[in-house]
């Protein structure tokens, strides 16, 4: 796909339809493999930010450079101010823009669990997928190896049956974390039970990271994770 | 492959670009994770796929306490095998402040590991965390501006040069002085320590010359404070020790335990049953977010918010995460004007008793057993009579049971509700809340009784609701609002705060919310609020002398004299007596006293160093402490007097770190950090009686001295004692139980018999299998826990260490509707504090209220503040509040700096359009004598009107800011560290105190830094 073709399909986005989170659920359900989601419950994220630092001393990032970020901003309800605090990372989308431009496949998504990831030895850092990428931040150059760097689910850790870093260390269990096609799973059951929104459903990248708790219209909006940190509470 | 190399090998650039096909990669091996991973650590366990646990052969775990802030969690290290470098850390399963609910301790540490993983999603529910700080303070380990060796300044104080200096030289030099900087001879401690002479003749009661040694130190440092302590006091005998905890929040520790206990020297601090609660109001405190273990009561405070029927409100002049959007039904913020947080608790007050909305039953028992009959745990003296007759020697004291022959002189007396008799305080009936009588003692005099509560409510009404509500900038509806809400749900509700309201009326703002909670009987109640938080094994039981080795067995120096603080009856001192001798009026006292407890206020100390009165200090030593950038207005007052060094002729800092205050030091000996240190503490936000303990799971990169031993500040007062020739350390130090002495000639020493005591306190521990030393890396400390402990002592205390710590399981969390009675406080909650009746103030000499009062700031002598300046030129109330990334010490970890570049002068939006001011201006915040710090304007609608509010942690000016000299050799300065502005720089100054001085609390004369009147102009 051109890289201008790229763009206007963003451009024409907000005339498409909202896809619902679970139509894309149920597709991914249907191949009966191993397939790990995020859901984030907003209500529990106090916006610590302690899954910011695991994921980089984890992931061996540089303190400047961050595969998730938490957004904190202020909204205004009912005349009353409240705080929304707004992790980022990967969506791991089931239809990722960025694996399609990827000049030479060094960007994939894994069968075994639905992963999308990089393969820095084969990524030539032309930076094609962070442009096609609707979720601007989420995929960034490493400055340290000069590849695309992002979230892959910890997966050196979740290939060998542990957490990710950012799950590990979430207080306030915001982060929850496993395999959706496992019904007995803690994710199953939490989709199961609410109606939780993916980022702009719109552009129809079906995402595997779920919100609950995120207001619609904010779903709707597009955000940049490498935005300067101004507010912070 | 890089790009060029790609671009040749393709033959056009879009070629590849088609489909989504996905690539069928089966397996992962080794080389193909370092692909897709390249700059990751390994895991350090993996699943095995029968579910068992297997170990990463290239790491090992081990547990530690984080000292990223002051709740010193208990934390799991992933430590490299290869070299033996911290990789990452996360939170110690069996830790109480990690998780909402610890593991047992009966679980083997190979299991506990294994719960913590994604097998059955059990992770997910099993999590130990830490905040942002603990995942950042790794990188303290190996900051470029750490001191690992021993310096010795170059050139004046303060001018960052020094020069390296071996460990046994600074020893020497330091205790014998000599002409050490070539601006004169300069007294070793050898000299400064002696017990006989007096130290200033004009001031006989403030000791021998050996108090002018004066030790700043870390108080949540625990052991090792008390290592620390121990030399101080017991060893070198001086009474000048000063932490932070008087400029910090000990009026409100302390305000709290006047609510709870008899007199002025107890401690308090609720905390929320988040279980069981039903509607909670946070003041001054941010559960989840700063104090508190930010880590367990997140937790906690996550889960209860998934309640409906939890609800809350936090009163804070800025809003902050607790009230989150997705769970708004539940929370609110309620802005609040910096400073006048005591109105609105008297507003709350007001209502509640005029209204009569509290629990009318629970005020009226006298007594345990009436408290029993009605089913409740605990009673209050709502109902005790208080002598209300100028005359009499019982004026303002409880009227006691024997002058109306009813009893006898340790009871009180009571109205009986049924027969209307004045009865003893022992009393199974409930008495009258209301009295206010003339009464005819046995001896005939006439005195007028009123009891505690009609006190109160007197008190409560000197002014109306409307009054307060305009003082606080809350309106009268919300307080009603509040108020009916906090009286709708019986004893499941509470108030609970920390040192977020720190005005100079802390004490009584802290004094009147344990009031209002023992209005509704929410203490030690199921859903209401729970005493025993953060208390560790050595407030319950005395760890360093028992059951196993006495560590306090030695001669200790005989301690003599008033701090210089001057906190102690100022009627027992010397001024006082020559006063009255003279017959001149003793009050005012020459200076501030605080009669009420002993502060040990680093910043007073200083004060009075600096005026010189009693004396000047004659040598500092400061250990992991910065009191001139943490004590709010310290730093102008008295900074002369430190960087002269007539006035303060030795310096001497022990610190991982150059940081405001040290960076003045004469030597400085590096110091342990988190990891590396023998750390046994109370861990803040444990519900449990708890300690985390571990050894050094690190080797620490502090030097080494010519013994082979690790440079610390444990070594530097071992090996200064010896060279002194004091008792209680080094040769025949201390005692085991059976009288035999023990040498303490390093830290070891001392910390393994200390850990054999709290793992046989109480419940003795029981042996550790092999497989729990391997998981927890204990095996490798075996070898020198035989060497220092008996053989049946090695087992207990190595399975302490194979958890990290130990706490003592309560079992069922509750009984009937109460706590369970381990974690209970049961005590007579204080509606008058007897004790507080009976102290003066050391300005006019008067005896302090025994309840609290709703007052205007005041200095001193009285005067109000707001005689000192015109309010319409310095409308605004100062604030401050402690982020959750940053703490005093972490401006050193890059990833808190680039989370963190600066912080921002944040103020509300209309009252920023009042003066013309817009985001991003930069301005000046300026005190009413003229001191100013400057800064980036934040406005919008998340601060509360009439209100400045900065966050701390930010503004440094050391720790590697700029360039440092060592032998010649520059280590660059860090520009970024300097981010921000510092808000401890200005502070009002009290015109009635002489000489260098601080604003301070009426009661207990900590240092108070809120609702300080400021102005802010555009630059």
């Amino acid at each position: 796909m051109q890289r201008r073709e790229i763009f206007k399909l963003a451009a024409t986005a907000s005339t498409l339809a909202l896809v619902p989170a679970i139509s894309a659920i149920s597709k991914v359900r249907k191949e009966n493999k191993k397939h790990l989601i995020m859901v984030i419950d907003l209500s529990k994220c106090n916006g610590c930010k302690a899954c910011t630092i695991s994921c980089g001393v984890e992931n061996g990032n540089s303190a400047y450079e961050h595969r998730t970020e938490v957004h904190q901003s202020s909204i205004n309800v009912s005349n009353k101010q409240y705080v929304f605090n707004f992790p980022m990372l990967c969506n791991q989308c089931e239809e990722p823009s960025c694996v399609s431009v990827c000049p030479t496949n060094a960007t994939y998504k894994r069968q075994e669990d639905g992963i999308i990831v990089v393969d820095s030895k084969t990524c030539i850092g032309c930076n094609y997928c962070i442009k096609a990428c609707p979720y601007e931040g989420v995929r960034f150059e490493n400055t340290q190896t000069d590849t695309v760097d992002k979230c892959n689910f910890c997966v050196h850790r979740t290939s060998k049956g542990m957490l990710p870093a950012c799950v590990e260390t979430c207080i306030g269990e915001a982060r929850e974390f496993g395999d959706l096609n496992d019904r007995n799973s803690k994710v199953s059951k939490l989709l199961d039970n609410s109606y939780p929104m993916v980022l702009q459903a719109h552009v129809g990248t079906k995402p595997n990271v779920f919100y609950i708790g995120l207001p619609q219209d904010k779903s709707n909006q597009r955000y940049s994770l490498h935005n300067n940190i101004q507010w912070q509470r | 492959m890089n790009r060029r190399n790609f671009l040749k090998a393709s033959a056009v650039s879009t070629a590849a670009f088609a489909t989504t096909t996905l690539n069928a990669k089966e397996s992962l091996s080794d080389e193909e994770l370092k692909a897709i991973s390249p700059t990751s650590l390994e895991a350090e366990f993996s699943v095995t796929e029968n579910g068992n646990l297997e170990i990463n052969k290239n790491q090992r775990l081990a547990f530690s306490r984080c000292f990223g802030c002051f709740d010193t969690c208990g934390v799991r290290v992933r430590i490299d095998n290869k070299t033996n470098g911290v990789l990452k850390v996360c939170g110690n399963p069996y830790s109480p402040a990690t998780q909402d609910k610890p593991m047992d301790l009966n679980t083997p540490v190979k299991e506990a590991f294994l719960k913590l993983s994604a097998k059955n999603d059990e992770g997910l529910t099993t999590r130990a965390t830490v905040c942002g700080r603990g995942n950042a303070v790794l990188d303290a380990i190996n900051d470029p501006h750490r001191v690992t060796k021993c310096l010795k300044r170059v050139g004046k104080r303060g001018e960052k040069k020094w020069k390296t200096i071996s460990y046994e030289q600074l020893v020497k030099e330091v205790c014998e002085g000599g002409d050490l900087f070539n601006e004169g001879y300069v007294e070793g401690l050898k000299d400064i320590r002696d017990l006989e002479t007096i130290a200033n003749k004009n001031y006989p009661d403030f000791g021998s010359k050996a108090n002018q040694l004066f030790v700043s130190a870390n108080s949540e440092q625990a052991a090792r404070w008390s290592f620390m302590t121990r030399f101080a006091h017991s060893i070198w005998g001086t009474v000048n020790i000063g932490c932070k905890d008087a400029y910090c929040g000990h009026q409100q520790v302390a305000g709290c335990g006047m609510g709870s206990f008899d007199g002025t020297s107890e401690m308090a601090l609720p905390s929320i049953d988040y279980e069981e609660c039903k509607f909670a109001i946070f003041i001054g405190t941010n559960p989840g977010l700063s104090g508190v273990s930010l880590n367990a009561v997140g937790r906690r405070l996550a889960k209860a918010k998934q309640r409906d029927d939890f609800k809350y409100v936090v009163v804070d002049p800025i809003l902050r995460s607790l009230t989150n959007e997705p769970t708004k039904t539940n929370g609110e913020w309620i802005p609040v004007k910096s400073g006048t947080d005591t109105a609105f608790i008297f507003a709350l007050l007001n209502y509640i008793i005029n209204n009569r909305l509290y629990f009318k039953n629970y005020l009226k028992t006298p007594s345990q057993e009436a408290a029993n009959k009605i089913g409740q745990k605990n009673f209050t003296n709502a109902t005790y009579l208080v002598v209300k007759e100028k005359s009499h020697p019982l004026y303002n004291k409880f009227l006691t049971a024997d002058k109306l022959g009813i009893g006898s002189s340790e009871e009180k007396v009571v109205v009986d509700e049924k027969t209307n008799n004045y009865v003893s305080s022992s009393s199974k009936s409930l008495a009258k809340l209301y009295v206010d009588d003339f009464i005819i003692l046995n001896d005939g005099t006439k005195v007028k009784v009123v009891s505690a509560f009609s006190l109160l409510k007197k008190r409560v009404n000197e002014q109306t609701l409307e009054s307060y509500s305009k003082y606080c900038n809350i309106p009268v509806s919300k307080i009603i609002q509040v108020a009916k809400e906090f009286t709708s749900h019986g004893q499941k509700v509470g108030i609970e705060t920390n040192t977020g309201c720190n005005a100079s009326d802390g004490s009584h703002f802290a004094y009147a919310t344990t009031i209002l909670n023992s209005l509704v009987g929410a203490h030690n109640a199921k859903g209401g609020l729970h005493h025993m938080g953060g208390v560790g094994f050595a407030s319950m039981y005395d760890t360093s002398k028992e059951p196993l080795y006495n560590l306090m067995a030695f001669e200790h120096a005989h301690t003599s004299g008033f701090p210089a603080e001057r906190s102690g009856d100022y009627e027992q001192s010397y001024e006082y007596k020559q006063k009255v001798a003279k017959g001149i009026d003793p009050y005012p006292a020459n200076e501030a006293w605080t009669t009420t407890y002993t502060q040990e206020n680093s910043g007073e100390a200083l004060i009075a160093h600096a005026n010189g009165s009693p004396f000047n200090f004659k040598a500092w030593i400061s250990w992991s402490t910065n009191p001139l950038y943490n004590c709010s207005g310290l730093k102008p007052q008295v900074i002369e007097s430190i960087k002269d060094v007539k006035k303060l002729p030795l310096f001497i800092a022990i610190d991982p770190y150059i940081n405001e205050t040290n960076i003045y030091a004469d030597y400085i000996i590096p110091d342990t950090v988190q990891y590396e240190e023998w750390a046994n503490a109370r861990m803040w936000g444990s519900e449990y009686i708890a300690d985390v303990a571990c050894v050094p799971v690190v080797e620490p990169k502090t030097m080494k001295n010519e013994k082979n031993q690790h440079v610390c500040m444990e070594q530097f007062l071992i090996d200064v004692s010896k060279n002194l020739k004091l008792s209680g350390l080094g040769k025949n130090a201390a005692k085991d139980k059976y009288g035999n002495f023990i040498d303490i000639h390093t830290p070891e020493d001392y910390y393994i018999r200390l850990f054999a005591n709290v793992a046989h306190t109480n419940e003795v521990l029981p042996n550790p299998t092999k497989e729990d030393l391997i998981y927890s890396s204990v095996h490798r400390v075996l070898p020198l826990l035989n060497s220092k402990l008996k053989d049946n002592e090695v087992g207990p205390t190595a399975f302490m260490l194979t958890r990290g710590g130990r706490y003592e399981d309560f079992g069922q969390r509750y009984e009937g509707e109460f706590l369970t009675s381990a974690i209970r406080m049961d005590t007579q909650f204080q509606i008058y504090n007897e004790g507080l009746a009976s102290k003066k103030d050391s300005y006019h000499g008067e005896y302090f209220d025994g309840q609290p009062i709703f007052d205007v700031d005041r200095f001193w002598d009285g005067t109000r503040l707001d005689e000192l300046y015109d309010k319409k030129e310095y409308p605004f109330s100062f604030s401050t509040f402690k982020s959750q990334l940053r703490s005093p010490y972490s401006v050193v970890l890059p990833r808190i700096v680039a989370l963190t570049p600066t912080n921002f002068i944040q103020m509300n939006i209309e009252d920023a359009r009042l003066l013309g001011l817009i985001n991003g201006d930069t301005a000046r915040v300026i005190s009413v004598q003229g001191r100013f710090i400057e800064g980036i304007i934040q406005a919008d609608n998340t601060v509360g009107r009439y209100t400045i509010v900065i966050p701390t942690g930010y503004g440094h000016s050391a720790f590697g800011v700029d360039d440092t000299y060592i032998d010649g050799k520059v280590i660059k300065g860090i520009k970024q560290r300097a981010g921000g502005v510092s808000v401890n720089e200005f502070n009002i100054i009290d015109p009635s105190r002489k000489g260098a001085s601080l604003y301070r609390d009426k009661i207990f004369g900590c240092t108070a830094r809120h609702g300080v009147p400021v102005k802010i102009a555009k630059i």
